[in-house]
């Protein structure tokens, strides 16, 4: 029964018995167990005071024991002894040492119960329960965070969630409803004051506990205050508008491929004609032009950059590929064809010298529009290509002339084995392909200016 | 730490008493609100765009980045175990003292030649170059690729408790992935649907963090000005900071 009541976490003071006096009482046991033995009328005596001064657990325990004792030798004896008890109760109440002993010797028997039930809840148990609670921690406290911050939330959402209701439903880029306003700092340093208050600790601000808007917003209102500035959004930056997914929908999930131009000669690869003479020109692939008009037939060394069928397999993947070369359909052709032989599939399209424009003393300009009003003329309506999906990538400065804000600029590569423009191209190619917009990135060539014009 | 109820009533009183630049604001998105079918995409600020844009593009070099190390120590570790294979082999034909027979003699010189065509063959069709060379230099290639259009990307160095924090959710994740299985495909006949419910919570409650953990693009300082240096780190991080809500509220109605 002691054992069960300690189990279930009803410890009694009298069942803890201090430490330092254990071992003590345990040679009071040796001790004193001779002499029970000897007389058991002494026993029998001992009994009714246990039965006073103990608890009524121990009164059992104690008197089951003595009892078989008793019974064993003489039941009689006993009984009349028990009868006994109740009447010399009052005389033996604190009288008797030894039976002091035995209540403690009970105790100590309780103690070791103690100790081997126990001692594994102590070590084992209440060990591990510690180490969940600070495992769980983190988590505790992300819970308890959300679950402060959501209440005070709960009210400006609903009186939000009325307007929500009145925006069309098509539009989920940019929503008004989620803008920030953007402060522009008219004394210097009061917005980095503020700033470095809020980026001091944004990594754990994002990470443990939930963003409060109106604590940033009062940041700012306060920052407003001190400045003492009531106009909202600034000259330079305006109003910051949040997207409420990151990449819409429409973009990743459509499967519409962007466009990917790219030039040919000093870009993917470098020919050259048999008459000069060229290091590589013996390893490099031969190709035979036939010009139509003077019908003299040419053949070229072509070689690819380094890199070249990485680039093209992989980006061929994320865009549709147009060739756009300033120079000969003759020429560019066969070359075409021998780059895409070494692909899974065809490009989507080619254009040649016949479709750049012109311009005495520059030279001849790949105009993009070209891409837009050809896609608008094909059959298929979904293919729709407007400049901001459009992207080129060329080594001349002037062949991008009409189109700056879609060009990416690369060396032009001759004979260097060891170049690798194109492969530091391809993370930057796979990550423009979900922006909505591919000129707001590649305009941020011209710095600063990008974000004044729009 | 106040109670819910007070700090609600705090942030209204707030509202009402001291904040008439706020409540200017709420005013005007009020009226944006309304006026939001009017706008189109030219009337959004290029900054908004820009920076919407700059967010997408880190987005997809950060997953680019995360492959790219998990590409390299795959085939860093499967290298490494078959070298080790190759050397305990080598280590037990010639340099061991116990002399080596039959069967074993045979196995041992077959892994060995194994193992030397496999790697030979590993480099020969580029994939030692696609999966440990490129991989080792993903950053510098990348910023080599990015640097004409003014950006740069660098890794965000993150602290031992985060460190932590990030192990455990990982390690909770994936326990409770496989408990969630365990309890779907293998206890079909007794489904334990107390027990699927806590290991789908404790799932939902160990997503991994999200932001700029790892990776971020930075502006140079070169072309652009603090203003729109500082604007660009608030507006990502503000964004990634909705996001968590966001994504914290669906979790909580899927709770409720």
């Amino acid at each position: 029964m002691n054992a069960l009541s300690y189990l279930s976490g009803q410890l009694t003071p009298t069942g803890l018995v201090p430490p330092t006096n254990s071992p003590l009482r345990e040679k009071e046991h040796s001790i004193t167990t001779p002499t029970t033995i000897k007389s058991e009328n002494d026993i029998q005596e001992q009994i009714p005071s246990k039965i006073i001064t103990s608890n009524l657990d121990i009164q059992h325990t104690s008197g089951n024991i003595t009892s078989r004792h008793t019974y064993n030798k003489n039941k009689d004896i006993s009984q009349k002894n028990i009868e006994k008890e109740s009447i010399n109760e009052p005389k033996q109440i604190l009288t008797d040492a030894p039976l002091m002993k035995r209540l403690i010797n009970s105790q100590v028997i309780q103690f070791i119960w103690m100790l081997i039930i126990f001692l594994p809840t102590y070590l084992i148990i209440k060990p591990l329960l510690l180490l969940w609670f600070f495992v769980s921690l983190p988590l505790t406290l992300v819970e308890h965070g959300i679950k402060l911050r959501n209440r005070p939330i709960m009210k400006p959402n609903a009186v939000l969630s009325e307007n929500k209701v009145l925006e069309p439903i098509t539009e989920e880029d940019l929503a008004s409803g989620d803008e920030f306003i953007f402060q522009r700092d008219t004394i210097k340093g009061t917005f980095i004051k503020s700033n470095s208050k809020q980026s001091s600790t944004p990594s754990s601000k994002l990470r443990y506990s939930t963003p409060n808007r109106h604590e940033r917003s009062e940041l700012l209102s306060d920052t407003t205050s001190t400045t003492s500035n009531v106009m909202f959004g600034s000259k330079k930056m305006g109003r910051f508008l949040f997207p409420k997914k990151l990449i819409p929908k429409s973009i990743k999930y459509s499967g519409h491929k962007k466009t990917l131009v790219i030039d040919l000669d000093e870009t993917l690869i470098h020919s050259v004609s048999r008459g000069t003479t060229h290091v590589n020109s013996s390893q490099g692939h031969i190709i035979e032009v036939k010009f139509s008009i003077s019908g003299i037939s040419t053949l070229y060394f072509v070689h690819k950059r380094p890199y070249c069928d990485l680039f093209l397999t992989k980006v061929s993947e994320w865009y549709n590929i147009v060739i756009f070369t300033a120079s000969m359909k003759e020429y560019a052709d066969p070359v075409i064809d021998w780059l895409e032989s070494s692909l899974s599939g065809p490009f989507s399209r080619r254009l040649y010298r016949n479709d750049c424009t012109l311009r005495d003393g520059v030279g001849y300009i790949k105009d993009l529009s070209i891409l837009t009003k050809i896609s608008h003329s094909s059959k298929l309506p979904s293919q729709e290509v407007g400049l901001n999906e459009i992207i080129i990538i060329d080594n001349s400065p002037v062949s991008y002339a009409m189109n700056v804000d879609n060009a990416i600029q690369v060396e032009g590569w001759i004979n260097d084995q060891s170049d690798t423009d194109l492969l530091n191209l391809i993370p930057l190619l796979e990550s423009l392909r979900y922006t909505t917009d591919v000129r707001n990135i590649l305009s941020l060539k011209n710095g600063e200016k990008s974000f004044r014009s729009s | 730490m106040c109670p819910p109820e007070l700090s609600g009533l705090s942030s209204t009183s707030s509202s009402v008493t001291k904040n008439t630049p706020r409540s200017a604001r709420r005013r005007s998105i009020g009226r944006d609100s309304s006026s939001k079918s009017r706008r189109n995409s030219n009337q959004i600020s290029p900054t908004s765009m820009i920076f919407r844009n700059l967010l997408i593009m880190e987005e997809d070099l950060r997953n680019q980045a995360r492959e790219q190390k998990k590409l390299r120590w795959q085939y860093t570790g499967f290298l490494s175990c078959l070298a080790g294979v190759a050397a305990f082999s080598i280590y037990e034909l010639y340099f061991s003292d116990v002399v080596v027979k039959g069967v074993y003699r045979f196995f041992l010189q077959f892994t060995i030649c194994f193992i030397s065509i496999t790697l030979v063959l590993f480099h020969l069709s580029g994939q030692y170059k696609r999966t440990i060379v490129i991989p080792r230099r993903f950053f510098a290639s990348t910023n080599k690729g990015i640097r004409q259009f003014n950006l740069r990307l660098v890794k965000v160095h993150s602290s031992w408790d985060e460190n932590l924090t990030d192990m455990i959710r990982f390690t909770m994740n994936a326990f409770s992935d496989s408990n969630i299985w365990l309890c779907e495909e293998i206890l079909t006949f007794w489904k334990p649907i107390v027990l699927l419910r806590f290991w789908h919570s404790v799932k939902l409650r160990c997503q991994p963090r999200i932001g700029a953990i790892d990776v971020k693009i930075v502006l140079n300082p070169r072309a652009f000005s603090a203003e729109i240096r500082e604007g660009w780190e608030i507006y990502r991080d503000e964004f990634w900071a909705r996001e968590g809500a966001r994504r914290r509220k669906t979790v909580n109605e899927a709770k409720s």
